[in-house]
């Protein structure tokens, strides 16, 4: 029988499962969780608890047999990040893993290195000059479109939560028919963390998906610049990369690309809105889009914390970590907000003086994908600026707010314009 | 100590003295020279360390590898004396290097 030509359609949850309320429910956190780390970070760097425990918020069943230690500081934070043989991302396979499959976020080096050496061409800056010109400009004016003429708007159900999911779609070239529910069981997946039964189910129909879709692209590319077809057909040493590699990759993608920069997005329309002088400033000289999206994703990036896992016993910030025994939680919110390396750090400045925050991360495992991202936010923000005349917020509904302990994201963003 | 020139796109000169044995992204980083990101911390991962570095001084260095080759093919603004600094190590020799600094890293 020859090889199947047309795919199947892809499968929903058996229920009415809504996995975009259910992970909100489930990371849940009373006020805001800053406050509670300043304090903690004033007295120590690092501490013998989980960062998930401390706020009530329930913990990750995948990790129970381990102990959490949460990690504040700046220097320690980087420290981390910094030493991959000496703290592993393999604790990440526990959850993640069960996830998204054998993705890289889950690796250690050689693996690690190996396969994101590859998967990294697609995300490097010249191959971003592709995008930039017509695939992402489309997303982001469709979108406003739809609601240019009203007047006023809320950007987090009509932009944030869609802009970078729609390139993600685009650039996977997925029939529009398919775009709802694969998105749908793509963050379906992390319910493996909270809600196994319904992990299970998204895992099961998105991989079957990705799986036969990744067969039919790798035997024929779907346009010239089919992103599929490239990764189905990339090479290490003369073989092709290992399915399961591939599958894993576009699984994750819709979190690592989409989610992250839905939050990061609208955190920071929430630092400029909520600040209209600076938001001023920005809107009368362009020069200081750059400067607002990485003090935007400093004052309030969109994920709290990552893990790793110590490969030999040693000690961190005074505290004892032996392999198999404790994870960390590394919590690269806290670091962005170290006394110690930025002045009034709870304040969204976008004039503070220039210095890597760690909202992408650092070291090996540095998002892949921040110069997309970047790319994508500042089309973005730049196009609400030019295309929404005197943006401001609307005085009859509350304010924004950033909220969230796991992903940290911003509540309705009610905006007026003329 | 070798002492390092980094010339930023607008002509800006930063002069660091480096440590013979660390890389040209190390003496930068550890100095601020702003122009050189190096998110990846020096492994020749994420292309954020490119510079240029020319003639004469380009002869005093090793030829990149087969993996810095490949990064620096997808750097922006690459030009004929792109390389990744966290690749290229000090040694006595490069005592005076002069380092361009791209346009952008992103």
């Amino acid at each position: 029988m020859s090889p199947s030509t047309v795919a199947d359609r892809i499968e929903d949850f058996d229920d009415d499962f809504d996995p975009f309320s259910a992970q909100l429910l489930a990371e849940r956190v009373n006020g805001d969780p800053y406050l509670e780390l300043a304090r903690l970070r004033a007295l120590a760097p690092v501490y013998d608890m989980d960062i998930r425990a401390h706020f009530g918020a329930p913990g990750d069943p995948n990790l129970a047999h381990l102990k959490g230690i949460t990690v504040l500081g700046y220097q320690e934070v980087n420290a981390v990040l910094g030493d991959a043989d000496l703290w592993s991302n393999r604790v990440n396979d526990l959850f993640l893993g069960k996830a998204f499959g054998r993705a890289i976020v889950t690796m250690d080096s050689p693996d690690h290195s190996m396969y994101r050496r590859l998967f990294q061409r697609a995300f490097l800056p010249s191959m971003l000059e592709r995008y930039k010109t017509t695939m992402v400009p489309k997303i982001v004016d469709g979108l406003i479109n739809s609601f240019v003429k009203n007047g006023r708007a809320e950007l987090v159900s009509n932009f944030t939560q869609h802009f970078a999911f729609g390139f993600i779609h685009a650039l996977m070239e997925l029939p529009d028919e398919d775009r709802r529910v694969f998105q749908k069981l793509a963050v379906g997946q992390l319910a493996v963390s909270y809600d196994p039964p319904h992990g299970d189910e998204a895992v099961r129909k998105l991989s079957r998906y990705i799986d036969q879709m990744v067969d039919m692209r790798r035997r024929q590319p779907i346009s010239d610049l089919d992103f599929v077809h490239a990764i189905a057909t990339a090479e290490i040493d003369g073989k092709l990369l290992p399915q399961d590699i591939v599958v894993a990759f576009f699984r994750i993608l819709m979190n690592a690309g989409g989610d992250t920069s839905y939050h990061g997005f609208g955190n920071i329309l929430v630092g400029l809105l909520t600040n209209p002088d600076q938001l001023e400033q920005v809107k009368q000289d362009r020069t200081l889009v750059a400067a607002a999206i990485e003090e935007g994703l400093r004052w309030n990036g969109p994920v709290m914390f990552v893990f790793r896992e110590p490969t030999r016993e040693t000690q961190i910030g005074g505290v004892t970590v032996r392999p198999g025994e404790h994870f960390l939680n590394v919590v690269i919110g806290s670091s962005n907000r170290d006394e110690s390396r930025w002045e009034r750090p709870e304040v969204f400045d976008l004039h503070r003086k220039q210095q890597r925050h760690a909202s992408f991360g650092f070291g090996a495992h540095v998002c892949i994908g921040q110069h997309l991202a970047r790319m994508e936010m500042t089309l973005a923000l730049n196009a609400l600026l030019d295309r929404l005349p005197n943006l401001r917020l609307n005085p009859q509904e509350a304010p924004p707010q950033v909220k969230g302990l796991v992903m940290r994201g911003a509540s309705p963003i009610h905006v007026l314009f003329d | 100590m070798p002492t390092i020139t980094f010339v930023a796109h607008d002509g800006t000169e930063h002069s660091v003295f480096a440590h013979n044995g660390q890389s040209v992204m190390q003496a930068a980083v550890n100095n601020s020279v702003p122009g050189l990101v190096a998110d990846c911390g020096g492994l020749c991962t994420c292309a954020t360390c490119h510079a240029y570095i020319d003639a004469p001084w380009a002869d005093r260095i090793p030829v990149p590898s087969a993996e810095e080759r490949d990064m620096v093919d997808f750097a922006l603004y690459k030009l004929s004396g792109s390389r990744l600094t966290c690749q290229v190590l000090i040694t006595p020799e490069l005592d005076g290097l002069i380092v361009r600094t791209p346009l952008s890293q992103t």
